[in-house]
């Protein structure tokens, strides 16, 4: 069994945006105009945001990083009408239902999506908990410099963070090790100066991510939700 | 009873034909836009999905189901007083329904891949989008050959079974569409379990005052005579689903008021937010309260006509309320803590021409099948 997730140590967080910035050239993920971020159209599959408690001056915040938390228990998978987005197995060989789409021959439960089949019903948007899916308001702009490796997404559909399957399907046909601190990691993970985010199998007990996990302690966002997400944070 | 066709050959039908014509003109082109260069004029965003469409697709179900459901008052319960209005209730039923399916067939960002709900549909029946698709053609299928059957006076029996069975039907596919919120784990504002109960009361109420509102013009303008007493007995059955209603929103936002899941944040909003003007004013004022008075004070044909319109706006409002402002608030991540800034703040939706201009066509659409319907078929009582 292989069960990829993320551990976020949020105590090294500065807030810098390598990771937000590192997604949207990995994945070319569309650039947003100022008319997008006042209609509220952002297409930000890694986003940093800033939570905070109390008011001035007993105030605590913490930076907080947040991409698609690839729950366990999907609220979005659940809603999907057409099975557009799914999970990937957790053995290897278990293949999804029909065509398994992007992360075919990736084990690991990926929450991902089958673009060529989302009607653009935008039910998953409104039952994500943690708002990370997006919509294709109008056609993306290809460019010169997009990734090959990442499929492109047409108008009228969701999008969303996919733990840049590319990366992982690509290191498993080379043969390479996947995760952190060695192996073959998401474009954010790569990217962050203070070594933030760990990637790695949760199933595995000797891997980077599990000895971290018993080592701190640790919450997921929204747990109360019964959605058991594969990013863990630190704090 | 005898029924009977309408001519169909004065101006004003053709001119009403055109009316709608035009509405349909209008609402193809927003359609043919959003399809080819993307939803890019909507009101929507990522926070708020979901727009006006959706809140008239719910609306229309609603109006669907409450119509089949009193169609029964006659077929089902043997009520012959209001056997002149039943038939042509199924009817509207129909229309109703096709209407909501063809909105959200407008709604969606790719509106040619469709037919997929019916290819993978039944893969993944933990949706309730999936399911309701089965329900809403089981429940068409099932209208329209209830509706075959009150032609045929041999076949009575068999009109009762079918009505029957298409009241139930229509009582779980406005419970499968309460259900699309209701299990949105998500959204407080929505995940309730009374709320599919809510929705049939919603749908009773908006149903009847549709119908009354529909059939006191058509026979205005056909120039029949409506029975006084049976408007009177349907604003009855009005002030009856009111109360219920009223009822039923108070009980759900005492519970949201009272348990004030993640801060309260998003009731809140909801009582004083920027849409709290069509919760407090046009939802529970002027669409619950007002027709209740008007209806104990009096019931005759106009008052009762008043309160049917305000009571369908009030409805309209109830959806409109539970849908916009259910999504606006960005929920919170981590418990006891706000996000700050830009991410914290909740989406402003703001109705688009181009959404409006959907609902039209689709409403241009149904009145035309209405009027063609009037011609075709014998829905209206020949006295």
């Amino acid at each position: 069994m292989v069960r990829y997730g993320m551990i976020i140590d949020l105590d090294r967080c500065v807030g810098c945006g390598a990771c937000a910035v590192a997604c949207k050239a990995e994945n070319s993920v569309t650039s947003s105009t100022p008319e997008d971020y006042k209609k509220r159209r952002l297409m930000e599959w890694n986003r940093v945001i800033t939570v905070f408690k109390g008011k001035y001056p007993n105030v605590s915040a913490s930076i907080m990083p947040i991409i698609c938390n690839h729950c366990e228990n999907p609220p979005c998978v659940k809603v999907c009408p057409v099975d557009a987005t799914y999970k990937t197995p957790y053995k290897s060989g278990e293949a999804a239902i029909y065509s398994a789409g992007e992360g075919e021959g990736v084990e690991g439960g990926l929450v991902l999506q089958r673009y060529e089949r989302c009607i653009g019903c935008k039910y998953c948007m409104v039952a994500c908990p943690y708002q990370q899916r997006f919509f294709n308001f109008y056609e993306q702009e290809e460019k010169d410099y997009h990734n090959p490796d990442v499929p492109r997404r047409i108008t009228g559909i969701v999008e969303k963070c996919t733990f840049c399957v590319h990366r992982l399907k690509k290191a498993k046909a080379e043969g390479k090790k996947i995760g952190s601190p060695d192996g073959v990691e998401p474009a954010c993970t790569e990217a962050c100066p203070a070594r933030t985010r760990t990637f790695g199998d949760m199933d595995d007990p000797e891997s980077e991510v599990s000895k971290l996990l018993r080592s701190r302690r640790n919450y997921q966002l929204r747990a109360d939700l019964g959605t058991n997400p594969q990013v863990y944070y630190l704090d | 009873m005898e029924y009977t066709k309408i001519e169909g050959k004065s101006i004003g039908y053709y001119g009403v034909i055109l009316l709608f014509g035009i509405l349909i003109a209008v609402g193809l082109f927003e359609f043919v836009k959003g399809m080819s260069i993307g939803q890019e004029d909507y009101g929507t965003s990522n926070i708020v999905p979901w727009g006006l469409p959706i809140t008239a697709v719910v609306f229309f179900i609603g109006a669907s189901a409450g119509a089949l459901m009193l169609s029964s008052l006659t077929y089902v319960f043997g009520k012959e007083e209001y056997k002149p209005v039943s038939r042509i209730s199924i009817y509207v039923a129909i229309l109703l329904i096709i209407g909501a399916l063809s909105t959200i067939e407008g709604e969606l960002g790719r509106p040619e891949r469709f037919i997929n709900l019916m290819v993978f549909g039944a893969t993944n029946l933990t949706s309730m989008f999936a399911v309701n698709a089965f329900l809403y053609s089981g429940y068409i299928l099932l209208s329209v050959v209830y509706l075959w059957t009150t032609f045929r006076e041999d076949l009575i029996r068999v009109t009762k079974i079918l009505g029957a069975s298409a009241a139930a039907l229509a009582i779980f596919v406005h419970a499968g569409t309460g259900a699309i919120f209701g299990f949105i784990v998500a959204k407080e504002l929505w995940f309730s379990p009374l709320l599919p109960v809510l929705f049939i009361i919603a749908a009773l109420t908006s149903g009847v005052g549709l119908l009354i509102l529909i059939l006191t013009v058509t026979f205005r303008f056909t120039g029949h005579k409506m029975d006084e007493k049976l408007v009177v007995g349907l604003g009855k059955y009005l002030t009856a689903f009111l109360l219920i209603q009223l009822f039923f929103v108070f009980i759900e936002n005492m519970v949201r008021t009272y348990g004030g899941l993640g801060g309260g944040e998003m009731t809140k909003f909801l009582f004083s937010g920027p849409y709290s003007f069509v919760f407090w004013v046009i939802q529970i004022l002027f669409g619950t309260l007002v027709p209740i008075g008007i209806l104990f004070a009096r019931k005759t044909v106009l008052t009762v006509q008043i309160a049917s319109l305000l009571a369908v706006i009030g409805v309209f409002a109830e959806r409109f309320s539970l849908v916009i402002p259910g999504q606006s608030v960005p929920p919170v991540q981590v418990a006891g803590r706000a996000a700050m800034g830009f991410y914290g703040e909740p989406a402003i939706y703001s109705i688009s021409g181009a959404e409006v201009a959907i609902i039209l066509g689709v409403i241009g659409a149904l009145g035309i099948l209405y009027l063609v319907g009037l011609k075709v078929i014998k829905l209206l009582p020949s006295r």
